[in-house]
């Protein structure tokens, strides 16, 4: 799919949306394609600065337990 | 306006407590002035004049009886419509949700009926809370204006005096964006602080149940009854809750206030609001806070890291009725949804991984300058007309603007407050954002309260009460 390789900022093409929303298993709307494709692009972007963070060693916030409170 | 509706929550609550005046005579008070001014406002979703008036009635007889519930007893509040309540349909501001009554009651709708509040209606919600619609209320400071949100009917009910106080929901600013705009405080408290059991989530890891009242005081009166663990809800957390008015008069002498002014006051920041709220750090340092200038270069990446946890969680949420009623949302709120449903796992996961390291880097700024609270403006424009939310000034459109300043709290999961603090020229709200430790809303309450003491905002009347 065209998130491996893609440059960020690159832009997202109509048949690539097509296809992630076949695979989301989603109907987008012909009226929402071109801004959907800009903020999918955005997004994507956007993700960059995340991944300027030393997150070496750093667990995501979860959490999860396992106890019964019911 | 007439002078019950005009009081503070807490002078109402005295009133009624002393038996000075009715529950009843309160909330009629309070039925007749939104019926006057909600064609103007449209501040409420559906308004319960029958179910009030039972409740009022009911509070008045256990009066009579001597049993006082404490200070909510026969006051009129309302509540945001993503809120159950089992006797009126939740809408959540959207048609995907039309009709819909819920088989119970909201933890918080129960524990505002235990304290005897008086429910007198559900307010206006931006679809689903996302925040991205234009809702049907109305700012009542200038008309055509954005009114805040998603808590918007909320902000306004209060700013209107068409209740006493509000509860409202913060995913991302969506109670301190409208207490900012309509000039009323909002708090957002602690992550877990407050049960979001029978609230429609929006995303779960960022759901907060907020307060909106005109003063310091009534907002802690409001948080306090509200507060409190609810196995209920997996957010929720088992700490001890503090007492928020013990200590609400003991003035700022002594706490430290953080400024950080790379991000908080950026180019962005209108020069009124910039005045402002520098007014305000100067009002504190002459209360005895010490100020200090603090740095904090991660708060760049606060909005990517809470969007993109937003716009997964958000369209988990939204999976069903996104297959289901799609045509059934308005276009903004869908777009979102699509979305998230193409944000990768890996990238959620690694935004909750950022928000580890995040949550650590304010920590360790709080702890390494002893500080009480970090404070900025909430938001760093005034209201703009509703028409011009999404167009770009100097490359940032102001809905962009207004979360610029909040995002950071719901990542961090800290307390937030929005304090009033003035008037622009054009006459618009300006506040100011306390930003506290964990579980801490006490000191946050002092702080508010401090300055409040030496300016009375909430005195102000927006200009369609005069209408």
């Amino acid at each position: 799919v065209s998130y491996v390789g893609r440059g960020a900022g690159d832009e997202i093409s109509r048949e690539t949306l097509e296809l992630l929303a076949q695979i989301a298993g989603i109907k987008v709307p012909a009226e929402d394609a071109a801004a959907l494709r800009d903020a999918l692009r955005n997004q994507l972007a956007s993700m960059e600065q995340i991944d300027r963070l030393d997150l070496t060693g750093v667990q995501p916030a979860l959490r999860f337990d396992p106890r019964w409170n019911d | 306006v007439t002078e019950l509706v005009d009081l503070p929550l807490g002078e109402a609550s005295r009133l009624v407590e002393r038996r000075e005046v009715s529950s009843i005579e309160l909330t009629e008070a309070v039925l007749a002035h939104i019926d006057r001014t909600e064609p103007r406002v449209h501040a409420y979703a559906r308004i319960f004049h029958n179910g009030a008036r039972e409740a009022a009635r009911a509070v008045d007889r256990e009066l009579e009886q001597g049993r006082h519930c404490g200070p909510l007893h026969g006051v009129p509040v309302a509540v945001k419509d993503i809120v159950y309540m089992r006797e009126a349909p939740t809408e959540a501001g959207s048609r995907v949700l039309e009709g819909f009554v819920p088989a119970y009651d909201a933890t918080i709708v129960g524990k505002l009926r235990d304290a005897g509040a008086v429910i007198v209606g559900k307010t206006v919600t931006h679809e689903f809370a996302w925040g991205t619609n234009v809702p049907v209320t109305r700012s009542p400071w200038r008309d055509g204006d954005y009114p805040g949100g998603s808590s918007a009917g909320s902000g306004v009910a209060v700013a209107m005096r068409s209740a006493f106080g509000a509860i409202g929901t913060d995913t991302g600013g969506s109670v301190r964006i409208p207490g900012a705009v309509n000039g009323i405080l909002g708090l957002k408290p602690t992550y877990g602080r407050v049960s979001r059991h029978g609230v429609v989530p929006l995303g779960w890891s960022l759901d907060h149940v907020g307060t909106l009242t005109r003063t310091v005081d009534d907002n802690a009166i409001l948080l306090q009854a509200l507060a409190g663990y609810d196995p209920a809800d997996l957010g929720s957390i088992d700490e001890p809750v503090q007492d928020y008015r013990a200590a609400i008069e003991s003035g700022a002498d002594g706490l430290v206030i953080g400024v950080e002014r790379e991000y908080h006051f950026y180019p962005r920041v209108a020069d009124d609001v910039r005045a402002a709220v520098d007014d305000a750090i100067a009002d504190y340092e002459r209360l005895g806070a010490r100020i200090v200038e603090v740095e904090l270069p991660e708060f760049d990446v606060m909005p990517t890291v809470l969007l993109t946890i937003l716009l997964a969680e958000a369209s988990a949420v939204h999976r069903g009725f996104l297959r289901e009623r799609a045509a059934d949302y308005d276009q903004t709120t869908r777009l979102m949804l699509e979305l998230g449903e193409f944000v990768p796992a890996t990238h959620y996961v690694t935004a909750l991984r950022a928000r580890t390291l995040l949550s650590a880097r304010m920590r360790d700024l709080f702890r390494s300058h002893a500080l009480d609270a970090l404070l900025s403006p909430t938001i760093p424009l005034p209201s703009v007309p509703n028409d011009e939310r999404n167009v770009p000034r100097d490359g940032e459109a102001p809905f962009t603007s207004y979360v610029h300043h909040t995002f950071s709290a719901n990542v961090v999961g800290l307390p937030a407050l929005s304090v009033p603090c003035g008037l622009t020229s054009d006459g618009l709200p300006i506040g100011f954002q306390l930003l506290g430790r964990p579980f801490d809303e006490a000191t946050l309450f002092r702080l508010a309260r401090a300055y409040e003491r030496e300016h009375a905002w909430y005195e102000l009347k927006p200009p369609a009460l005069a209408e």
